[in-house]
């Protein structure tokens, strides 16, 4: 059944894929829209994606975020076909995508660039990365680590020898 | 079929892959990665594999083995290293004139002139040939306005303002130009603005001014000073960051520099003791004081001679948000670790009274001038910058 469904077309003819996230769950998407992913597009070109596809680190609730910003993106996509989204403007685009970034957890948006890096969506890893620079901007080693849970994981010398490689950033 | 992930998953921002992290550090300015590399290994291990050379913490030295033809080289006194990019001046046996922020003057021939922006690489012809007038100097004022000055037996002065963005008038030639046979213009020195006048320094220590609101009157040669009081070499003119004019002046072979300012009560040159901390970036037509924030560079006053010539690293000129870096070409081999003990510029401690190294045996840089990159274009103003 799984193989039907993957061949299902819609009423436009676009082809239809499964995605299926680590949790099992399962997205059907048309091929324009799957193909943001250089991945999906790649295993489209090798004929491998009639049983569906299978993102074993790409949990469902992130896949459907991901989703989500693909339907959205459609229409910039060559072969859009004529589902709503296609005609979304170029403004509803830069607002959802100014709402989906801002509104992201810590939590969500890290596992948000790693999917976007899996599956390798330029413009989501690009926009993602983005909020990630801003955050950082402006900010010493100590409020990054902050902002970002992290560990210092260096001894006191490795740190003084990196204050040292850098003394034009640090010398006051 | 499914699609594999290489390894386990990653838990948290530590572990990011290094490819995101060089995407994140590509849209970051330069000055942040420091800090970007102190956060975690990870971290670090991602901005080492992206090496660059700050460019706008100090001016840098250009300098080219032939105008034109042979690629600029940038000399950083902080790195101690000349970065060579993939560029010429582009005006073959063009003489450089002046440089303002990203924009160095060159002319050609008698009095034609051309600006080039020297990150973009665009080179733009300001004003053609002058009939009357082979320019020693020209000066641009904030590249709203030029000057151009002879200073051979007369001094003539010329003017042209920028109408708009790439249109210049003509030379407007002042109809005085008073004798200056009986003295010689300092020749390694621009004139400077000051007060809105400006000045021209002759190498014994007198001064002749030229007032833009008054521009037919062209240059006066003032009364006062009549002598810096001793014997130098060389001189060089600045407006000092509080607004000061002063000149270096460098004894034969470097025996002394001295560094003067005009009384402007009495009008006679001061010796100063201090620069309050900055640094000067002289030796060239144009000269800069710069507050730098590194304690070894303060009250030294750096000139284009060298010991040794120093090393070659080839590089992109690469902007970030405003901020400009070397970027090494690859592959990538020279060390990246700034040693600031040596450099082979010569130097000269101002509260010492002493070169930092012997004068003897160094060597001047051909086509050279200053030039800093720290400062915005258009709003330059020293005055504004250090306050």
């Amino acid at each position: 059944m799984a193989a039907a469904a993957a061949e299902a077309t819609t009423d436009g003819g676009g082809k239809m894929i499964i995605l299926i996230s680590a949790d099992g769950k399962r997205f059907e998407v048309t091929e324009a829209v799957a193909s943001q992913s250089q991945l999906i597009s790649n295993m489209i070109e090798d004929d491998c994606t009639e049983n569906g596809v299978r993102l074993p680190n790409v949990d469902g609730d992130i896949l459907t975020m991901v989703v989500d910003y693909c339907n959205m993106h459609a229409g910039d996509a060559a072969a859009a076909g004529d589902t709503m989204k296609a005609s979304s403007t170029e403004e509803e685009l830069k607002k959802f995508d100014a709402e989906l970034v801002q509104a992201l957890e810590n939590p969500v948006l890290f596992k948000l660039i790693l999917a976007a890096n899996f599956l390798n969506i330029k413009s989501l890893l690009d926009m993602t990365c983005q909020r990630v620079a801003d955050m950082m901007s402006g900010k010493t080693p100590e409020q990054m680590r902050e902002t970002f849970s992290i560990e210092n994981d260096f001894t006191p010398e490795e740190e003084a020898a990196i204050r040292q490689e850098n003394a034009w950033a640090f010398d006051d | 079929m499914e699609a594999t992930a290489s390894t386990s998953q990653p838990r948290d921002w530590s572990s990011l892959p290094t490819d995101v992290l060089l995407l994140i550090l590509g849209t970051l300015r330069w000055s942040s990665h420091p800090s970007v590399a102190l956060v975690c290994q990870q971290w670090r291990y991602a901005v080492s594999l992206s090496p660059f050379y700050p460019v706008w913490i100090t001016p840098l030295l250009l300098n080219t083995t032939d105008v034109g033809t042979t690629n600029i080289r940038y000399y950083s006194p902080y790195c101690d290293k000349n970065f060579e990019v993939d560029d010429t001046l582009k005006v073959p046996g063009a003489k450089i004139c002046c440089s303002t922020g990203r924009h160095l003057k060159m002319r050609v021939d008698k009095s034609s002139v051309f600006d080039i922006n020297l990150v973009s690489g665009v080179l733009v012809e300001v004003l053609p040939q002058s009939p009357y007038a082979l320019f020693n100097f020209v000066v641009s004022d904030h590249d709203e306005r030029l000057f151009g000055i002879e200073a051979m037996f007369t001094i003539e002065v010329a003017s042209a303002i920028r109408t708009n963005s790439d249109e210049w008038e003509d030379w407007n030639l002042a109809e005085n130009s008073p004798d200056w046979s009986q003295l010689q213009a300092s020749p390694g020195t621009n004139p400077v603005l000051h007060n809105s006048l400006l000045y021209l320094l002759a190498q014994d220590g007198r001064l002749a001014v030229y007032d833009p609101c008054r521009h037919h009157e062209g240059f006066k040669i003032l009364d006062k000073p009549n002598s810096f009081g001793f014997k130098c070499e060389d001189s060089y003119l600045l407006e000092s960051n509080q607004g000061e004019l002063m000149v270096v002046a460098i004894e034969r072979r470097g025996k002394k520099v001295h560094l003067v300012k005009l009384n402007e009560q009495s009008m006679e040159w001061e010796k100063v003791d201090s620069l309050h901390s900055q640094t000067v970036f002289t030796g060239s037509l144009t000269t800069m004081m710069k507050k730098t924030k590194f304690n070894w560079m303060q009250n030294m006053i750096f000139l284009p001679r060298f010991y040794q010539w120093p090393e070659t690293v080839h590089v992109d000129l690469v902007a970030r948000d405003g901020e400009l870096a070397f970027v090494p070409k690859l592959p990538f081999c020279a060390d990246m670790y700034l040693d600031t003990c040596g450099t082979n510029i010569w130097s000269y401690e101002l509260a010492h009274e002493a070169a930092t190294k012997e004068f003897w045996g160094t060597e001047r840089a051909d086509y050279s001038i200053w030039v800093d990159f720290g400062v915005i274009d258009c709003t330059y103003n020293p005055h504004y910058l250090e306050k």
